[in-house]
C-alpha cells in the first residue's frame, strides 16, 4: 500500500527532479511544498533528458504508484480518476504472477539467500543442466572456468534480468562481462522498464497533474497532461516512455527476448538450446499476454478512453490507438501477428548480415526447430504435404507466415480493406522465396535471404499500415474467427495449396490457430473476470476445442493456468508461478511432440464455423 | 548361358534393385525431388542397375537390376576368359587387370559394396532424397552378409571344427568396418571438393542428433573432445566401432599404419563444429577428409594383400576382446548409433564363436540391447528413429552391455 507520505514525497520529486535534485529532495521528504511546485514542474518537464541517458529506475519506484489494491480509495487518484486510465495495481500482478519477475531467480543454480539469510531462489533443474552444459563446452574448447553461471553470463542476462541502460549487442557482447551491479539490476527479473522503457526521463513527468478541474476529465479535478502527449514524438522520443498502446511496438519489444534481436544483444543460439534452454514457442502477443497474465485493462474497460473515443476520435486512435466500437482485442491481434512476422524477419535479415561477415550460413535456431526435431515415420505427413523447396532442407518457422497471412487474407474482404487485397498471396510469394533462399544452401543463401526479407518487411509494413486503416468492429472480428477456423481445419487441396492456404501440418502453425481462436471466441463472448467467482471458465466453443486439443495441441504456456482475462489483485485465482521450469517445460513439450495433423483438422471441423 | 543376363539369384535383392523404382515409393519420391520418373534418373539408376558409364545412355540390360557387373566389375574383358582353366591360377591382382573384382578378397569385397550401400564420388543418397521418402544408408557389413533375406551364391569359410570359432566373421566386421569408414571420407571428401554442391551435406551427419523431439530432460548434443555443443557428429555410424576394428587389424596383419586414429581425430575435430560451415571449415574438411582416406587406404591395402595370401587368422579370443572392448565404450555412448554398432559389433563377435553355443551368457544381453534399440511400430505407423530414446532408455540399453564386459578379454586398450 502506498502511504500518503510518499505520494506527497513523490510530487516533490517530480518537481525537484525536474531541477535535477529528484532523489535528494524526495528523500528530504518536502511534502508540503508539492502543490506549489506544480506548474515549473509542467514547464521543466519540456526540457527531456537525452534519448542516451535514459537509465533504470528500478521497479521499488515504480511500485510507489503502481502497486495500489484499491486505487478507487486513495483521495489522490480520486483527483485525477487515474484508476480510469489505468489500473494502478500492476505491480501487484507482475508480483503475484508475472512469470517475468522470476526471470532471474531461474536462472538459479544454487541455493541464494538474501542479506537477512531467507532463502530467495532455490536451484532451477533446467539452469543447473544448462550450466553443467555450457560449461562442459568451455572446458572442451579450452576455455575452462569453474567460476562460469549461466546467472553471470550476459547473453542469458539480456533477457532474464533488468538491463541498466537500452541492451544493445556491443554492450553485452563486449562489456557485460558477470552479474554486476553495473550491468543489470537482477532483483526485479525482467522488471517494468524492460517493457515499458527506461524510466529515467519519464518516471517525473508521466506523474504530473494539474488542478483544472475544467480541462479534467468528468468527474475529476485534477488533469494530467502527459496522458494525451503525442505517444511517439513526446513520450518515446524524449521521454522513453515505449508505446506498448500500438500492438506492433508492444510485439517488438516482446519479441526482442521472445524471438530475438541481435542489436540488443538477444538471442537464443543452438548451442543454448542444446544446453538445455527451453524452446521458444511462436510469438502471440494475445496469447502471451493473456497467461501473463494481463495487468492492464482494454481501452473498453477503461472509462477515460471510452470518453476520449466519443469526444476526441482522432485522438484516441493517435495516442491510444483504440477507436470507440472497435473490438481492441482483434486490432491488436490483427496487427500483433503481422508485427510477429516482421520481428522474426528482422532477426533473420540480422543473422543473415553476420553470416555474411563469416563466410558460413545462419545458426541452426535460425530455422525452424520441427522440420528436424521430429521422429521420422512412415507414412509420413511431410512427404504427403510436399515441400515448399526441396525436401530436406530446413526452412523458416512457418507459423508467423501463416497466421499473417490469414489476418491479411481476411483483411482485404472488410470494407476499405481493398489495400490489402493480394497481400496474402504476396507473403505467400514471400515465403516460398525465403524457402528457396534458406533451401540454397545448406544453412541458407545469406544474399538470398536478405532480399527476400526485404520483400517481406516491405510487405508487412504494407500491411500494418492498411490494417490501420480498418474497422474492427464485432462483424469484423467474427469475420477473422471464422476464417482462422476455415485455416485451422483445412486440407490439402491443391487449389488451396497454389494460394497458400495450406493444410496444418506443423505443431506451431496449429498451435497459433488454437490461439488464435481462443482469442477471438473469448472476445466474442466478452468474458468477464468476476473475483469472487473464483477461478474463471471459458465460454463453451473454447472449452470445446480444448477438450479436443488435449494432449496433442500446446493451448497454455503456462499448463494449468486458468487465466482467460485480466487478473485483478483481489482474485482467487491461482499463482502458477510455483510450478518450475523445468516442470512446465515438460509438460508443454510432451504436448508439442505429440502433435498430429488429422485430429486437429477434425477438432476444429467438429467446432465449426462460429455460430451467428 | 549368358550369366550377365540373368538376375544374380532369385531371392537376392539385388534382382529387384530396378524394379523397385517403380513402386509408389519411388513415384513419390521422384515427384518431391521434381524431374524424371525414378527408373530414368541416373542418380537412382547408378546404384539400382547397372547404367553403364554414358548418363545419357540407358542400356538394354538395365531391367536386370543390380546385376553381376556390378559387384564383379565391368565384364568387358573378363566374361570370355574367366571359365577358362587358367583364370584361377590368376593372382587377384592379375585378375583386376580384367577388370574384375576379386571379391573373395573382404576388402575387395566390401569396398564394391559400399560403393552403394555409403556412396562415392559418383553416387550418394543425400538428404534431399532421403527426406523425399529413400531410406537412410546405414550400411555394416555383416549385418548385410548375414540378412536372413540375402540368399548368398557363393560360400565363405566355415567354423574351425576344433575350436568352433569362425573368425571370418569377426575379420569380415572388421575389415568392413574400415572400409565403409573409407568410403564415407571418400564421400564426404568428393562433397567437400565439389564446387556448388550442397556443404555440408545433412546426410553426412547424425541422423538422430536432429531427427529427436526436443524438451527431452537430457540434452544428447553435449560437448565432447571432438564436437560442439549442439552440433551434429559426422558419421557416428561409420566411426563409433572403427577404433575397435583397426585393433582386431593387428591382429590380421603386421606393418599397418598406426595413424588412422589421429587423421579420424582431426576429420571429427573439424566436422564436428559450426566453423565447417563456412568456405574455410569446408576446405580443411577436404584436406582431413583426403588425409583419412589416405591413411585407411594404406591400412586397407595392407589388409588386402594379408587377404591375398591367406595370412589372417585371427586369435581365437579376439572376438571375445572385440565385444568385450565394444561392450565397455557403449556406456559413453550418447546416441543410438553409437549403441547400434557396438551392438552389431558384439552380434558380430557373438556369431564368430557359434552363438548360443559358445556363449550362452551374451545370448539374453544381446537380445535385450537389440530390443532396446528396436524402432516402434504402431497403429500402421512405422517409426524409422528411435522414438523418444532419452536418457532412461539408453540405460536400458547399456545396462546389458555391462553384462558382456564380465566374461573373457579385457575391456579397452590396444594389444
Amino acid at each position: 500500500m502506498t502511504t500518503q507520505a510518499e505520494r506527497v514525497g513523490r510530487a516533490i520529486g517530480l518537481a525537484a527532479g525536474t531541477l535535477g535534485l529528484a532523489v535528494a529532495l524526495a528523500a528530504a521528504g518536502l511534502g508540503a511544498q508539492a502543490a506549489q511546485k506544480e506548474e515549473s514542474a509542467q514547464k521543466v518537464a519540456a526540457q527531456p533528458a537525452g534519448e542516451k541517458s535514459f537509465t533504470l529506475e528500478g521497479a521499488s519506484i515504480c511500485q510507489k504508484c503502481h502497486n495500489e489494491s484499491d486505487p478507487t480509495t486513495v483521495p489522490e487518484y480520486k483527483q485525477t480518476l487515474g484508476y480510469e486510465f489505468i489500473r494502478l495495481w500492476e505491480n501487484k500482478i507482475w508480483g503475484a504472477y508475472d512469470l517475468h519477475s522470476l526471470a532471474y531467480k531461474n536462472l538459479a543454480t544454487t541455493e541464494w539467500k538474501n542479506e537477512a539469510d531467507e532463502v530467495i531462489a532455490r536451484p532451477n533443474v533446467t539452469a543447473v543442466r544448462m550450466e553443467t552444459n555450457l560449461r562442459q563446452a568451455l572446458r572442451q574448447a579450452g576455455k575452462d572456468d569453474k567460476n562460469y553461471t549461466v546467472a553471470a553470463d550476459s547473453r542469458c542476462l539480456a533477457c532474464h534480468a533488468s538491463a541498466k541502460v537500452p541492451p544493445a549487442r556491443a554492450l553485452v557482447e563486449t562489456k557485460w562481462t558477470a552479474a554486476d551491479d553495473y550491468n543489470t539490476d537482477t532483483k526485479d527479473g525482467v522488471g517494468c522498464e524492460m517493457c515499458h522503457g527506461h524510466g529515467s526521463a519519464y518516471r517525473d513527468p508521466h506523474q504530473l497533474s494539474k488542478l483544472d478541474k475544467k480541462s479534467a476529465p468528468p468527474g475529476a479535478i485534477r488533469s494530467v497532461a502527459w496522458r494525451e502527449w503525442d505517444p511517439v514524438e513526446k513520450k518515446s522520443k524524449e521521454f522513453g516512455l515505449v508505446n506498448l498502446r500500438d500492438p506492433a511496438v508492444a510485439t517488438a519489444r516482446c519479441a526482442s527476448c521472445h524471438v530475438g534481436n541481435l542489436d540488443e544483444g538477444r538471442f537464443v543460439t543452438h548451442e543454448m538450446y542444446a544446453a538445455g534452454h527451453p524452446p521458444l514457442p511462436p510469438l502471440d502477443l494475445i496469447a502471451y499476454t493473456r497467461e501473463q497474465p494481463r495487468h492492464w485493462g482494454l481501452p473498453s474497460e477503461m472509462p477515460y478512453l471510452t470518453g476520449l473515443a466519443k469526444r476526441d476520435a482522432e485522438k484516441a486512435w493517435k495516442v491510444f490507438h483504440y477507436r470507440a466500437g472497435e473490438s481492441a482485442v482483434t486490432r491488436r491481434f490483427a496487427e500483433s501477428a503481422v508485427a510477429t512476422l516482421r520481428a522474426n524477419l528482422d532477426l533473420t535479415a540480422q543473422l543473415a548480415a553476420d553470416a555474411t561477415k563469416t563466410g558460413g550460413g545462419l545458426d541452426f535456431s535460425a530455422f525452424d526447430c520441427y522440420a528436424c526435431h521430429h521422429d521420422l515415420k512412415y507414412p509420413s505427413d511431410r512427404q504427403a504435404r510436399g515441400y515448399l523447396g526441396p525436401p530436406g532442407r530446413p526452412l523458416f518457422r512457418p507459423a508467423p507466415f501463416a497466421l499473417a497471412r490469414v489476418v491479411a487474407d481476411h483483411a482485404a474482404g472488410l470494407k476499405g480493406g481493398e489495400a490489402l487485397s493480394g497481400k496474402a498471396a504476396a507473403l505467400f510469394e514471400v515465403e516460398k522465396e525465403l524457402a528457396r533462399a534458406f533451401g540454397a544452401k545448406t544453412f541458407g543463401d545469406p544474399a538470398l535471404i536478405q532480399k527476400a526479407v526485404a520483400k517481406g518487411t516491405g510487405l508487412t509494413d504494407e500491411t500494418l499500415a492498411a490494417l490501420q486503416k480498418l474497422t474492427y468492429d464485432p462483424t469484423a472480428r467474427d469475420g477473422l474467427l471464422a476464417a482462422v477456423e476455415a485455416a485451422a481445419r483445412q486440407g490439402a487441396d491443391p487449389k488451396a495449396m497454389a494460394v497458400g492456404r495450406l493444410p496444418v501440418a506443423d505443431p506451431e502453425v496449429a498451435q497459433l490457430y488454437a490461439w488464435a481462436y481462443e482469442t477471438l471466441a473469448l472476445d466474442r463472448a466478452g468474458t468477464v473476470v468476476d473475483p469472487k467467482a473464483g477461478p474463471p471458465k471459458p465460454p463453451a466453443d473454447v472449452e470445446a476445442l480444448h477438450a479436443k486439443l488435449k494432449g496433442f495441441v500446446v493451448t497454455r504456456l503456462r499448463p494449468g493456468a486458468v487465466f482467460y482475462g485480466e487478473q485483478q489483485p483481489k482474485g482467487g485465482l491461482p499463482a502458477p508461478n510455483l510450478e518450475s521450469v523445468d516442470r512446465r517445460l515438460q509438460q508443454r513439450m510432451a504436448v508439442f511432440n505429440n502433435f498430429q495433423a488429422d485430429p486437429f483438422r477434425r477438432a476444429f471441423a467438429e467446432i465449426g464455423p462460429p455460430k451467428k | 548361358m549368358d550369366l550377365t543376363r540373368n538376375p544374380p539369384v532369385a531371392h537376392d535383392p539385388h534382382a529387384r534393385a530396378y524394379r523397385v523404382l517403380f513402386n509408389e515409393d519411388s513415384v513419390r519420391i521422384a515427384k518431391l525431388l521434381g524431374g524424371a520418373p525414378a527408373h530414368l534418373r541416373h542418380d537412382c539408376l547408378s546404384c539400382h542397375a547397372v547404367p553403364g558409364t554414358d548418363p545419357h545412355v540407358i542400356p538394354d540390360s538395365i531391367a536386370e537390376g543390380v546385376g553381376c557387373a556390378a559387384c564383379h566389375g565391368a565384364d568387358e574383358k573378363w566374361l570370355t576368359v574367366h571359365y577358362l582353366p587358367g583364370w584361377k591360377q590368376l593372382s587377384n591382382r592379375q585378375k583386376a587387370d580384367y577388370g574384375f573384382t576379386p571379391t573373395k578378397n573382404l576388402v575387395a569385397r566390401v569396398s564394391a559394396c559400399a560403393a552403394c550401400h555409403v556412396g562415392d564420388s559418383t553416387r550418394e543418397v543425400n538428404h534431399d532424397l532421403i527426406a523425399a521418402g529413400h531410406p537412410r544408408l546405414n550400411f555394416e557389413y555383416t549385418r548385410f552378409h548375414f540378412s536372413p533375406a540375402y540368399r548368398k551364391h557363393w560360400a565363405d569359410p566355415e567354423p574351425d571344427r576344433v575350436t568352433k570359432v569362425n573368425e571370418f566373421e569377426v575379420r569380415a566386421w572388421a575389415i568392413g568396418q574400415v572400409a565403409s569408414l573409407r568410403a564415407a571420407a571418400d564421400l564426404l571428401r568428393a562433397r567437400a571438393e565439389k564446387a556448388g554442391g550442397t556443404w555440408p551435406e545433412f546426410a553426412g551427419h547424425s541422423c538422430y542428433a536432429c531427427h529427436q523431439t526436443v524438451g527431452d530432460r537430457d540434452p544428447r548434443g553435449v560437448a565432447g573432445p571432438t564436437r560442439a555443443l549442439g552440433w551434429p557428429a559426422w558419421e557416428p555410424w561409420y566411426t563409433t566401432a572403427v577404433p575397435a576394428a583397426l585393433a582386431v587389424g593387428k591382429d590380421m596383419a603386421a606393418g599397418l599404419p598406426t595413424d588412422v586414429g589421429e587423421k579420424l581425430v582431426a576429420l571429427q575435430k573439424v566436422m564436428n563444429r559450426p566453423e565447417s560451415t563456412r568456405e574455410r571449415g569446408r576446405g580443411d574438411a577436404r584436406a582431413a577428409a583426403a588425409a583419412l582416406v589416405g591413411a585407411l587406404d594404406r591400412w586397407l591395402a595392407v589388409i588386402q594383400v594379408a587377404e591375398d595370401n591367406h595370412h589372417l587368422a585371427l586369435p581365437t579370443d579376439t572376438p571375445a576382446r572385440v565385444a568385450v572392448r565394444l561392450a565397455g565404450s557403449a556406456t559413453g555412448a550418447t546416441e543410438w548409433d553409437e549403441l547400434a554398432q557396438q551392438y552389431l559389433g558384439c552380434a558380430a563377435a557373438y556369431h564368430a564363436t557359434g552363438g548360443h553355443a559358445g556363449h550362452p551368457d551374451w545370448t539374453e544381453p544381446l537380445t535385450a540391447i537389440k530390443t532396446g534399440l528396436a524402432f516402434p511400430r504402431s497403429g500402421g505407423v512405422r517409426w524409422d528413429s528411435p522414438v523418444g530414446f532419452d536418457r532412461d532408455k539408453m540405460n536400458q540399453v547399456r545396462m546389458p552391455f555391462l553384462r558382456l564386459t564380465g566374461g573373457n578379454g579385457t575391456p579397452g586398450g590396444d594389444r
